[in-house]
């Protein structure tokens, strides 16, 4: 078979730069551990209590070792419970030191949610009977607002929290 | 439509070449910004 100079050139450049993603994502995913969010690890809807993550006193940020935190959350039509505050009240902010490193927890009760902290790559599908995972760095200073990018009904647009990293 | 006496030899690909060449270009530009916007948040 011949082939033209040319050919052989955009060959060359094509193939060249597929292996070069490849080799770039396949050290991402077996070096760097970036991987999806569902691990395949299941939780009765009906009961999410029964894991101990998500019993009503373990909701919310728990700090586990120096700059190391997790965030257990339920998600709900139409709300996510991030656990409550000292005065009881419902806890709406998440709020961690810069550079710390963060697990983030999640199931649903009922139906399909998102947990997304736009402006970061903290972006979850929260599907009924499975347990999300996302641990992310928070290299960035600011506040995030948490919302709901999956439809889940008609209070869709009220299911948000806030993220603030100071 | 390259005549039927023309060989493939002295097919004219400069035109081809620089097309190709364009589009893989803004292909790395557009993957490698991307991943380092991945990186950076």
């Amino acid at each position: 078979m011949h082939l033209h100079k040319y050919e052989k050139v955009w060959l060359v450049f094509g193939l060249g730069s597929l292996a070069l993603f490849l080799i770039i994502i396949g050290f991402a995913a077996f070096w760097k551990g970036t991987h999806p969010q569902s691990h395949i690890e299941t939780i009765d809807p009906q009961n999410v209590e029964a894991n101990e993550a998500f019993q009503p006193e373990n909701l919310g940020l728990t700090e586990v070792a120096e700059g190391k935190y997790v965030v257990n959350m339920v998600a709900s039509a139409f709300n996510y419970d991030f656990g409550k505050e000292e005065d009881g009240s419902a806890t709406k902010t998440i709020r961690v030191p810069k550079g710390s490193t963060v697990l983030f927890q999640i199931t649903s009760k009922d139906v399909v949610h998102g947990f997304q902290v736009a402006g970061t790559n903290v972006n979850m599908m929260v599907e009924p009977g499975h347990i999300s995972r996302f641990e992310a760095v928070m290299k960035n200073n600011g506040e995030f607002t948490v919302v709901c990018n999956e439809y889940c009904g008609i209070g869709h647009h009220l299911m948000f929290g806030t993220v603030e990293v100071y | 439509m390259a005549s039927a006496k023309q060989t493939k030899e002295d097919a004219n690909l400069k035109g081809t070449l620089i097309m190709v060449m364009i589009l893989g270009v803004i292909i790395l530009v557009f993957w490698f910004g991307i991943y380092g916007l991945f990186l950076s948040r």
